[in-house]
């Protein structure tokens, strides 16, 4: 219960980033959509599944039957011909109301749907701030690369918080799933195939990318880190970044490359992150 | 017996069908004007096979129904999931 | 003796000992194995020799009931494996890739070799009693389907000794199942153990789709065919298109492990969307066909136990009929997030909405059932109630699936593990629940009450333990041992769950296995308020079912003396073919050995690539299936239709020859989805850009000549056949024959000469496809010659001449061959 009263509050925005404005066919990033869809689906279908099961149990124990007077004059009889029971009506109504549900949910779900799959705001002015960055990731056994648009690779994502962050997804060898948890992402990572999703980072900090289709034994393992930094940080990393030699998933590996590249100041700034 | 005679004729029709598919793709026609030529001979051919030889026409209709259910089956897979290539 | 012998049972008392008549035993004169494969009568019960050599309906449902069982058994001490790995947040019980195995062979064990061959237990045994038939439309490829299941089963189970299963999961994503990633030969064998139980499938589609179709008792419309019956004919029509597309893909795979092509790893195409395509393409309709015959039965229990008939039967019906048809619409929603367009995705999400509609219907009638009816919480119908608890709450999960930005994030959960557990073990639970309905009437004893009841609720807590925190912890990755720490709780809760449900399960099969000798006899119908015809008869019910001819003419089930049948206008009336009361055949021992020649011949190809012990056993396997084969081809059995049913819609052509036709529906969508792989393949390539192998057209084109000239051959034979010239059919077959060899001949050259240029199997994904596809043609081309090369001598004797129907079901066969080759010769010699 104390999940869904929480869920409640995010959903109706007490407290909780505003919940958006459907109907307006504007670019939203999936951690905005997502925990708001997720929540109207869960209150509604909690809602629903309550009563449904409510109604069933009750009509379950109302009609017990008592184990004296089985027969009735309308009993089915054996051998006869399968015949349909009545009360059509009632049926008709309730597959209506079900129905209603379903479809304004999912046709509002689509609707958000379009936000999500317009990609980054098109932001007038200032390209060199807010135009997003568009990096490529890589899936292969058991690590993920990412391929910036200066050609430097790495294997943990760093990505700055003032601008939308667009990652094309790609594999190596086999299908994998990439998915930050935290922002509501998740893409199929496809052999010769492109995907895409974005995001807008916002707090600094770091987060987890997991794997999330089977893609051998290394499966549970394949994650990477997602470290999100100051813009101007970022910038300053950025310039200075030169690629990972080699797969370095593991995390402390990383935080000492990470450590001996960067310029005193800057670690000052991003040590907390790390 | 009339049977033979149609059997025959409808022999040297798929031959010549046959023939005709293989000088069409020789006539450098444009690609897409071949390509419908050609599968739309071999769809005839299809069809005068399996109406004669394999006597769908003389069948019940429900039969014909069960084979193009297969067939619109593999067509639907194919055509949806060409089609959703992006 | 029919007749005789069906009265005699009727009298044999229900008393669980079963129907042990003495037998015209074999004398001891002739060697142990010869007596072996006597079979002019069935042998009792007792006998292990019965079990192996039945054909009957009911004798191969109980084997398909209790082998699944065995199946259960395995696939649940995988799944507890896995629960116990999760126990704790880190691996640290299974390596990796055990608990990769772990989870890939739980799955494929659950979907195909448990729940579908559960079901079909059942349909075995009770369809024919539902629809007034007598058996199958053909009892020994119904025995057939059984003992591939079987084999396949032990195919799986073997997997695990030839280096490591299957690792790649149920859905068995590429390219992740190429040698490449997984090279164990174990692997392979997994693929194969999964082909051999697809033919299966498909033999059992053909034949419940005749029988169902063709055998009904008079009066018993499909309209009037009780739920379960619909249930399962609907079931059965999803499977033989279904898994025909599956065959496909797992040729493809097969063929991409062992010959080395490229389908799925090619550069520059999509070949790993391409399985996803061809797998969910049968996925989705799966789904379905697993969950059918549970709700059948939950209908037929539903019905029984409130006493009251099914509210909206008519849309019910309309309601399974429309999901049927629109499973095979559905199955980009698995693919959501690969790279399909936007449109795509739009479409797919609204059929999968407008697929969740019907189950509304169906559910809302089971429940308005209920109201005002006399419940009675039978165990059965304790199950039922429970398994319709635990849909619905599956069914409202799975529309947070259906709505596409939701789907994104949930996908790849634990949300999705928990939703199609609450979906797929609510049909397991209404099928416990038709095991307990059903079990009195195949045993003629009834099982324990009170230890009935404790299973179900043992059942239904353990159920929820298990998979209801799984959707509190669905942000778990799905199939990692190694999830977030704070979840642990949840996982260890369903661990508890897990042990629990395993725990009901063995006291259902436990309280089965002792009332057998333990249970109270039971009437014919000791459930009062049951309707269906299999009610009617004793239980158990004797060999040929039914005391005299089942009829529902009058408007309800009665039953007519056999020889004094007449009918009016509305069926079709045809004297038994022998032109007296058949002397139907009820056993044979070539099922069982077509099975043992397929198992060692598809263990051999498991690793003939790495040679060794394999080439051995893939030469034996096969010389034992064209053994076993030629067996089953020159067995004398006797079936006899019946003299009058309700055929609609296929009164005109015989069983025969809609067995047939129906296997050639299934062999068109399995063609289809090779072409449709081609196609989608070159459209991944560029169309244009893509170049046909063959250097030039000409052997296509006389290959094409060929073909079409054999196939006239095959015209002229029937021809000759039909008008009793037995030198037409001989020179009308053989010149078939000859022109067959001459087209693999041709097709032999033009590969060699391909093979000189280097241009193999594994050069390019354009070479991959030519060779297959035609390769694959090819093999339909070998199957039909074997068949000629059968019916020559047989021609020879003049075996035709008063009967003609197997020269005209080869030419359906070799015209069909013929049509495909038509297709393959543009598409990949001009194109």
């Amino acid at each position: 219960m104390s999940v869904l009263v929480g869920l409640t509050v995010q959903t109706f925005g007490i407290g909780a980033s505003p919940a958006p404005v459907i109907l307006q066919g504007q670019s939203r990033t999936m951690d905005e959509v997502f925990p708001h869809l997720f929540s109207i689906f869960l209150i509604l279908g909690t809602l629903v599944g309550i009563v449904v099961l409510s109604y069933m149990v009750y009509v379950g124990v109302r009609y017990r039957s008592d184990g004296t007077t089985d027969e009735r004059a309308d009993s089915p009889q054996l051998g006869e011909l399968p015949e349909g029971g009545g009360d059509g009506r009632k049926l008709a109504v309730s597959l209506t109301l079900s129905a209603i549900i379903v479809i304004a949910l999912i046709s509002y779900a689509w609707f958000l749907l379009l936000g999500v799959e317009g990609g980054p705001p098109e932001v007038s002015g200032e390209p060199s701030t807010d135009e997003p960055l568009s990096v490529t990731v890589v899936g292969e056994q058991f690590s993920w690369k990412y391929i910036y648009p200066n050609g430097n690779t790495a294997y943990t994502l760093r990505v700055p918080n003032d601008r939308p962050v667009a990652l094309t997804v790609t594999s190596s060898d086999v299908m994998h799933t990439y998915g930050i948890p935290e922002y509501d992402l998740k893409t199929d990572a496809i052999p010769a195939q492109n995907t895409t999703i974005w995001f807008n980072p916002n707090e600094t900090g770091t987060v987890e990318a997991h794997c999330y289709e089977l893609c051998g034994t290394g499966h549970s393992e394949m994650t990477s880190e997602v470290i999100i930094m100051d813009g101007a940080a970022f910038d300053g990393w950025y310039a200075q970044s030169t690629s990972d030699a080699t797969p370095t998933p593991n995390e402390s590996t990383d935080k000492v490359a990470y450590a001996i590249d960067r310029p005193q100041s800057e670690l000052a700034d991003n040590y907390v992150l790390v | 017996m009339a049977n033979t005679k149609l059997y025959t004729v409808i022999y040297v029709v798929l031959f010549v069908f046959a023939t005709a598919q293989v000088a069409i793709e020789g006539m450098s026609l444009g690609f897409e004007l071949a390509v419908g030529l050609i599968i739309g001979l071999s769809v005839v051919k299809a069809v005068l096979v399996a109406g004669y030889y394999q006597h769908l026409f003389t069948e019940p209709r429900s039969v014909t129904y069960v084979v193009l259910s297969g067939l619109l089956t593999a067509l639907a897979l194919t055509f949806a999931a060409s089609y959703s290539i992006t | 003796m029919s007749d005789d012998r069906s009265t005699d049972e009727t009298a044999v008392q229900p008393d669980g000992g079963h129907a042990s008549q003495p037998l015209a035993e074999p004398t001891s004169k002739q060697s142990a194995l010869r007596r072996f494969f006597t079979r002019d009568d069935l042998p009792p019960y007792g006998a292990l020799r019965r079990w192996l050599l039945t054909t009957n309906h009911k004798d191969v449902g109980v084997l398909y009931v209790i082998t699944a069982l065995l199946f259960l058994v395995f696939g649940g001490v995988l799944a507890l494996l896995m629960r116990v790995e999760l126990l704790t947040p880190v691996g640290d019980f299974l390596s990796a890739d055990g608990y990769n195995q772990t989870v890939s062979t739980h799955g494929l064990i659950m979907v195909f070799w448990f729940l579908s061959p559960f079901a079909f237990g059942f349909a075995n045994y009770i369809v024919p009693l539902q629809i007034g038939a007598k058996d199958l439309a053909f009892p020994r490829l119904n025995a057939l389907s059984y003992w591939l299941y079987l084999f396949s089963g032990i195919l799986i189970g073997l997997s695990f000794f030839q280096g490591g299963s299957f690792s790649g999961g149920w859905t068995m994503y590429a390219p992740l199942s190429v040698p490449n990633y997984m090279p164990q030969i174990g692997s392979t064998t997994t693929i194969l153990a999964l082909t051999l139980f697809v033919i299966s499938v498909t033999v059992s589609s053909v034949n419940f789709l005749t029988t169902m179709h063709r055998m009904r008792a008079p009066g018993l419309t499909l309209r009037r065919m009780p739920l379960f019956t619909w249930s399962i004919l609907l079931t059965v029509w999803m499977m033989l298109f279904a898994f025909a597309a599956l065959l496909a893909a797992l040729l493809i795979l097969s063929s991409d492990r062992i010959l080395g092509t490229t389908y799925f790893t090619a550069e520059g195409t999509p070949g790993s969307l391409l399985w996803t395509h061809l797998f969910w393409f049968f996925g989705h309709p799966e789904v379905y066909i697993v969950f059918f015959p549970a709700l059948g039965a939950m209908a037929e229990m539903f019905q029984t136990f409130t006493g009251r008939r099914l509210v909206g039967r008519k849309w019910f019906i309309v309601s399974m009929l429309l999901v049927a048809l629109q499973s095979f619409l559905v199955w980009m929603h698995h693919m959501f997030l690969t790279s399909i367009n936007l449109q795509i995705k739009t479409l797919f999400m609204i059929t999968t909405i407008g697929i969740s509609l019907p189950f509304d219907l169906m559910v809302f009638s089971l429940i308005y059932t209920m109201v005002k009816g006399r419940l009675r919480f039978t165990t059965p119908f304790l199950f039922a109630f429970g398994s319709l608890f635990v849909f619905i709450i599956g069914g409202i999960t799975g529309v947070f699936l259906g709505a596409v930005v939701l789907d994104y994030q949930l996908r790849g959960t634990y949300w999705v593990v928990a939703h199609f557990h609450y979906v797929m073990v609510s049909g397991v639970m209404a099928l416990v629940g038709a095991l307990y309905y059903w079990y009195p009437k195949l045993t003629g004893r009834m099982f324990n009450r009170r230890l009935g009841k404790l299973s179900f609720w043992l059942f239904f807590a353990g159920f929820n333990l298990l998979y209801f925190p799984m959707f509190i912890a669905w942000e778990t990755p799905r199939r990692v041992f190694d999830y977030p720490a704070e979840l642990t709780g949840f996982h260890q809760l369903a661990t508890v769950g897990g042990f629990l449900l395993g725990f009901a399960f063995l006291l259902v099969i436990w309280n089965c296995y002792r009332s057998l000798w333990d249970g109270e006899p039971v009437s014919s119908n000791p459930w009062a308020h049951a309707t269906t015809a299999e009610w009617a008869i004793p239980s158990p019910p004797p060999l040929e079912n039914y005391p005299g001819m089942p009829s529902y003419e009058s408007g309800s089930l009665d039953f007519l003396d056999r020889d004094s049948v007449t009918t009016d206008g509305g069926t079709v009336t045809k004297p038994t073919p022998s032109g007296h009361d058949g002397h139907d055949s009820h056993a044979s021992p070539w099922p069982l050995g077509i099975s043992i020649g397929s198992f060692v011949l598809f263990l051999g190809l498991s690793g003939v690539a790495t040679g060794g012990i394999y080439v051995p056993l893939t030469i034996i396997g096969g010389g034992l299936l064209a053994v076993t084969l030629l067996g089953f081809g020159m067995e004398s059995f006797s079936v006899t239709e019946p003299a009058v049913a309700e055929r609609w819609p296929f009164a005109g052509i015989e069983n025969g020859k809609l067995g047939v036709w129906i296997f050639l529906a299934s062999d068109i969508v399995l063609f289809g989805a090779f072409v449709g792989s081609y196609a989608f393949l070159r459209a991944g390539y560029g169309w244009q850009a893509w170049e046909i192998v063959p250097h030039n057209p000409i052997p296509g084109l006389i290959n094409t000549y060929i073909l079409l000239t054999s196939s006239f051959c095959v015209v002229l034979a029937l021809v000759a056949a039909q008008k009793g010239r037995r030198w037409g059919v001989v020179a009308g077959l053989t010149t078939t024959l000859l022109l067959g060899i001459a087209f693999l001949i041709n097709k032999g050259i033009e590969w060699v000469e391909l093979f000189h240029h280097n241009v193999w199997l594994s050069t390019d994904v354009q070479a991959s496809t030519f060779f297959l596809t035609t390769g694959l043609h090819g093999l339909h081309v070998v199957l039909g010659l074997v068949i000629v090369l059968y019916m020559i001598p047989r021609a020879l004797n003049g075996a035709y001449l008063d009967d003609e129907r197997p020269v005209e079901y080869f030419g359906l066969y070799w015209h069909f061959v013929d049509i495909v080759w038509l297709f393959l010769f543009p598409l990949f010699y001009i194109l």
